[in-house]
C-alpha cells in the first residue's frame, strides 16, 4: 500500500507516492474547512485514554500544520483524482473540497 | 506463540474472593435527579489476578458497570457509592474520592480501560508512535524501553510493529486500530485491564485470537482482567468467574464451570439456551420472549419476571437479592427467589449435538421446515451462478497507466453456483473474503466482470433481453436485500406506515389507502409487530433493535421476491433475540415461497439457519468458494483446513473444548486480496500445505464419500500432493 505525503510548493498542497496529485491552495483548504483551527471533542469515556493531554475534553487541531503532516492512503487519493481542479460555483476547486470534507472525516472520526 | 489455558494457578479459589483487587459497594448511577438507575446498587468484589468475564445484552448496563469503575460516567450521570482499589503493598485507594490529577494517574496505571469506542479516541493529527510516546512522557516512564516493550506487544498482537508506530490512526484498518489500543493499553503495565467488548468489531478467527493472547498476557504479567462482553461464549473461554447482568443489576456471579454448567437464575440458563452455539439439539435452542427493559420502565419485583417462565406473585413485588446459593462448594450467587426450581425445570441444551451426528442421527429439531432443497434439488434454479467473477480495478498514477497492468482486488473468482426455488444457502466468512460482493452479484446489485448470472433462465445483466418474458423491473422486485444496520435502513423522518407504503405503491399502484394500510397490518401482525396500530404512526427511532428488523424484513417481503439477501442481518440484534428472527425468516420463507442467501461471519448463527431451514453453508476464502456442504457435515466433518479454522474461532459452551489450544494456522492475517496466493489460495495459513499447494489451484470438487464439495487436495488420494514436500511451518499428516 503506497502512502501519500503532503508536499507544500508555494503555497498549494500536493499529496505525493508513486505519483503526485494536486489537492489545492491551502488557503482554499482553511476555507473550506472553515477556519485556522478545527476542535475535536472527547466524551468523558474517550478522556480515560492517557495520550489525551486535554483538561475540557476539546482538542484545538491547526489546520495550515495538519494538512501538511498527515499521510494519506493510496485509496483516498484515488478517489480525489475522481474530482478535478475545475472550481465549482463555490468559488473552489471541486477537488479541494472534497479533500477538505474527507480531512473533516478524518477529524471527526478521531481516528478511524 | 505460547499459549496458557485459562484458570492455571491463579488465586481464585473455588470462586471466593480472598485477596480483592477491587471492591464495589452499594454503587449506582443515576440520571434524571436521581429517577432513573442505569446500574442499580451493585455490590461485587474483583479478585487479583482473576479474569471476570461480564456478560450483558446490549443496554444492560454493562457499559455504565465499566464506566463506574474508573470513575468516568458520562455527564450528566451520577455516581453513588464506594469503589476501593487495594494495592498489592496493602494500602487502598477510594476511586471516588479522587482528584483529577489522582484519577489521571490511577487510570491506565493502576487500572487501565479498553472498550470497543476507544478508536474514536485517537488524535487523529498524531501518529501511533506518537500516541505511545507521549503515553510513556505523561507517566515518567522512560520512553525508549516503553517503546521497546510496545513493539514486543505489538508483534505479539500480529502487527508489524514498525509500520504501525509510523502510521497515522485513520491509515490502519478497524481491526489494526483496535490493536494497537490494546497494546496501548498495555504499554504502562497496568494491574487490571478493564475490557468493554474490545473484540467486538473484528472477526472471530481475530477475538479468539486475541483472547488466547490474553490468556498468556495475563499469566505473563499478573494481570487481573475484566472482560465485559455480549458474546458469553467467546468469554467464557477466557474467565475464571463469570457475572450475568440483567436490567442495570446483577443477576448471577460464580465460578466460570458453575455459569456455564450449572447456573441458577432463569435468564443465565434461558441465554444460555438462546445463545446460538455448535453443540446444541436445533429443536431445544430457544428465544428468550420479550426484550429487557429500558431504563425508565424498570418492572417491579424482580425485573426479569415478565420474561420468566417461573414468575410468581413474589417475583412480580419483591426485588430478590443477590444473595449466596447453598449447596455450592464456591461462592456462587444469583437475585432470584426460585433458583432451585430454575436449575429443575429449565434444562441446558447444549453438549449433545455430537454424539447424535455421530451415532448417525439427523441432527434437526422437531420443528424443522421442510424447506430448502438443497444441492439435490431438480428442476431449473432460480438463480445459476456461472464462473462469475467480480474484479475491481484500482485507480492507477500516470506512470503506471502506461507501464504496467492494473492491480484488481479478486473480490469474486469463479464461483459457480445454483440457487433454487426455496433454498436456503449461507456465505460464511472472514471480512474482506467477498461474501458480501458475491451476495450482492446474486441478486443482481453487483455486476460481474466475468461469468455469468441467471435468473429463471434470463441472464440478469443481458441489456437485450426482448425476447424474454422476464422484465428488468420483474427481476429488481424478486430480488430483495436485508442489511446489517436496520437502524440507517430506515429513512429516520418517515413513519412506519409510510416506509412500507412505498414498495407496494410499486408493486399495487392501483390498490386504495385502505387497502395498502389493510395489507400493511396484517403483515405487521405476521412479522411479529403487534399490536400493529401502535407501530404504523411511529418513527424508527420509536422501535427497538428488534423491531427494526422486523420492519426490514416487512419491507423486503412486500415486493413478493423470490429470492431476499440477508447481509448479516442478525449481527445487531440481541443475542436473546436472534433465534426468534431466523425463525421468523424461516417460517416466512417457507410461507412466501422465498429463498434465503445468508451472510454471516458466524457458524453459529450460519449453523442455526442453514440447518433448521435443510440448507447449505458454503465457506468462502479470498474471493472463492473453498466447501460447501450440509451444516451437519461442515461443522462435524469439514473437510476443507480452513473450515477447521472457523469451526475453531467459533466459540462453544462445552467446558472441556474450552480449555485454549493453539489456532489450526500458520498465519493470522490474510494476505493482500490485490495480490493472492499463488496455487491453493489458503497455503499461506494452512497448517498441512505442501509444496502441490503452491503450485497448483485446487478445484471445487463433489466429495466422495460426503455430501458437498471442498477445493483440497487432500481428498484426492492419487494427488501429487501426498508425495511433495510440507511447507515451512506445515505438518506432514497422514491421509
Amino acid at each position: 500500500m503506497t502512502r501519500y505525503e503532503p508536499e507544500c510548493v508555494d503555497g498549494t498542497l500536493f499529496l505525493v507516492g508513486d505519483d503526485r496529485i494536486e489537492v489545492g491552495t491551502i488557503d482554499d483548504i482553511v476555507a473550506a474547512i472553515g477556519g485556522d483551527t478545527y476542535t475535536i471533542e472527547y466524551d468523558e469515556k474517550q478522556r480515560t485514554q492517557s495520550w489525551l493531554d486535554t483538561d475540557d475534553g476539546a482538542l484545538e487541531v491547526d489546520v495550515r500544520e495538519t494538512v501538511t503532516t498527515l499521510y494519506h492512503t493510496e485509496e483516498m487519493v484515488s478517489e480525489l483524482r475522481d474530482y478535478d481542479m475545475d472550481t465549482d460555483r463555490y468559488g473552489l476547486p471541486t477537488r479541494t473540497v472534497e479533500f477538505s470534507n474527507r480531512f473533516v472525516d478524518i477529524l471527526e472520526q478521531q481516528g478511524i | 506463540m505460547s499459549i496458557d489455558s485459562s484458570s492455571g494457578d491463579r488465586t481464585v479459589s473455588g470462586g471466593v474472593v480472598d485477596d480483592p483487587i477491587l471492591e464495589i459497594s452499594d454503587t449506582s448511577v443515576t440520571y434524571n435527579d436521581g429517577e432513573t438507575y442505569v446500574l442499580d446498587n451493585v455490590d461485587v468484589s474483583i479478585d487479583r489476578r482473576e479474569v471476570l468475564g461480564i456478560v450483558g445484552e446490549s443496554g444492560s448496563g454493562k457499559s455504565m458497570f465499566a464506566s463506574a469503575l474508573l470513575d468516568a460516567v458520562p455527564d450528566p450521570g451520577v455516581l453513588t457509592g464506594e469503589i476501593s482499589y487495594h494495592r498489592e503493598d496493602g494500602s487502598t485507594v477510594d476511586v471516588l474520592e479522587l482528584s483529577d490529577e489522582e484519577l489521571r494517574q490511577f487510570r491506565w496505571e493502576e487500572v487501565s480501560m479498553v472498550f470497543q469506542g476507544a478508536m474514536s479516541s485517537f488524535n487523529p493529527t498524531m501518529k501511533i508512535g506518537t500516541h505511545f510516546a507521549e503515553t510513556l512522557k505523561t507517566h515518567d516512564k522512560n520512553v525508549s524501553e516503553g517503546l521497546d516493550f510496545a513493539r514486543g506487544l505489538l508483534e505479539n498482537l500480529y502487527l508489524e510493529p514498525d509500520r504501525v508506530l509510523d502510521s497515522y490512526p485513520h491509515e490502519l484498518s478497524g481491526g489494526m486500530q483496535q490493536r494497537a489500543l490494546i497494546a496501548l493499553s498495555m504499554v504502562l503495565n497496568p494491574e487490571v485491564l478493564v475490557m468493554d467488548e474490545p473484540t467486538a468489531a473484528l472477526d472471530l478467527l481475530m477475538q479468539r485470537s486475541i483472547l488466547q493472547l490474553l490468556d498468556s498476557l495475563q499469566a505473563e504479567y499478573d494481570l487481573t482482567i475484566v472482560f465485559i462482553t455480549h458474546d458469553l461464549p467467546l468469554v467464557a473461554s477466557l474467565a475464571d468467574r463469570m457475572a450475568i447482568i440483567y436490567a442495570f443489576q446483577f443477576a448471577e456471579i460464580g465460578p466460570r464451570d458453575e455459569i456455564i454448567g450449572d447456573s441458577a437464575h432463569p435468564y443465565t440458563r434461558a441465554l444460555l439456551n438462546a445463545t446460538p452455539n455448535l453443540d446444541a439439539p436445533l429443536g431445544e435452542m430457544q428465544p428468550i420472549e420479550g426484550e429487557g427493559p429500558a431504563p425508565v420502565n424498570v418492572p417491579s419485583g424482580c425485573r426479569f419476571h415478565p420474561r420468566c417462565p417461573l414468575a410468581t406473585e413474589k417475583c412480580r413485588t419483591v426485588d430478590p437479592p443477590l444473595t449466596v446459593l447453598e449447596g455450592f462448594d464456591s461462592e456462587h450467587r444469583a437475585a432470584c427467589h426460585h433458583w432451585k426450581e430454575a436449575r429443575e425445570e429449565i434444562s441446558l441444551n447444549f453438549g449433545e449435538t455430537k454424539e447424535w451426528f455421530e451415532a448417525g442421527e439427523p441432527a434437526e429439531g422437531p420443528d424443522q421446515l421442510p424447506s430448502g432443497q438443497g444441492a439435490d434439488a431438480k428442476g431449473s434454479p432460480l438463480l445459476s451462478l456461472d464462473d462469475v467473477e467480480v474484479h475491481f480495478t484500482k485507480e492507477q498514477g500516470l506512470i503506471e497507466r502506461f507501464s504496467s497492468d492494473p492491480d484488481a482486488v479478486r473480490a469474486v473468482d469463479g464461483v459457480s453456483l445454483d440457487i433454487q426455488e426455496q433454498d436456503l444457502v449461507c456465505l460464511l466468512g472472514e471480512s474482506g473474503c467477498g461474501k458480501t460482493t458475491l451476495g450482492k452479484t446474486m441478486i443482481g446489485l453487483q455486476r460481474p466482470t466475468g461469468g455469468s448470472i441467471e435468473y429463471r433462465g434470463r441472464d440478469v445483466w443481458d441489456a437485450d433481453a426482448s425476447d424474454s418474458d422476464i422484465s428488468d423491473e420483474a427481476i429488481r422486485s424478486a430480488l430483495q436485500i436485508i442489511h446489517q444496520d436496520p437502524g440507517s435502513a430506515l429513512n429516520p423522518n418517515r413513519r412506519i406506515v409510510d416506509i412500507l407504503s412505498e414498495p407496494l405503491r410499486h408493486t399495487h399502484p392501483n390498490i386504495s389507502t385502505n387497502e395498502r394500510r389493510s395489507r400493511i397490518y396484517s403483515l405487521l401482525e405476521r412479522v411479529g409487530i403487534t399490536p400493529p396500530d401502535d407501530f404504523m404512526d411511529r418513527y424508527p427511532h420509536q422501535l427497538s433493535g428488534g423491531e427494526k428488523q422486523r420492519v426490514v424484513l416487512a419491507r423486503a417481503l412486500l415486493m413478493n421476491p423470490d429470492a431476499i439477501l440477508a447481509d448479516e442481518a442478525i449481527s445487531a440484534v440481541d443475542v436473546s433475540l436472534r433465534i426468534e428472527i431466523m425463525d421468523l425468516m424461516l417460517e416466512l420463507q417457507s410461507e412466501f415461497d422465498t429463498s434465503f442467501l445468508f451472510i454471516s461471519h458466524d457458524l453459529s448463527n450460519a449453523r442455526y439457519f442453514a440447518e433448521h431451514g435443510n440448507g447449505r453453508i458454503a465457506v468462502m476464502y479470498l474471493g472463492e468458494i473453498v466447501e460447501i456442504g450440509s451444516p451437519e457435515r461442515l461443522i462435524h466433518d469439514p473437510r476443507h483446513p480452513y473450515t477447521e479454522v472457523l469451526r475453531w474461532a467459533t466459540p462453544n459452551l462445552e467446558i472441556d473444548a474450552m480449555e485454549a489450544e493453539d489456532p489450526p494456522i500458520r498465519e493470522i492475517d490474510v494476505p493482500d486480496p490485490v495480490d493472492p496466493p499463488s496455487g491453493c489460495r489458503f497455503h499461506t495459513r494452512c497448517p498441512v500445505a505442501r509444496e502441490a499447494c503452491r503450485k497448483e489451484h485446487p478445484d471445487l470438487r463433489e466429495l466422495a464419500d460426503a455430501d458437498g464439495k471442498a477445493a483440497c487436495f487432500r481428498e484426492d488420494p492419487t494427488h501429487d500432493y501426498w508425495d511433495s514436500e510440507p511447507l515451512e511451518g506445515a505438518e506432514r499428516q497422514p491421509y
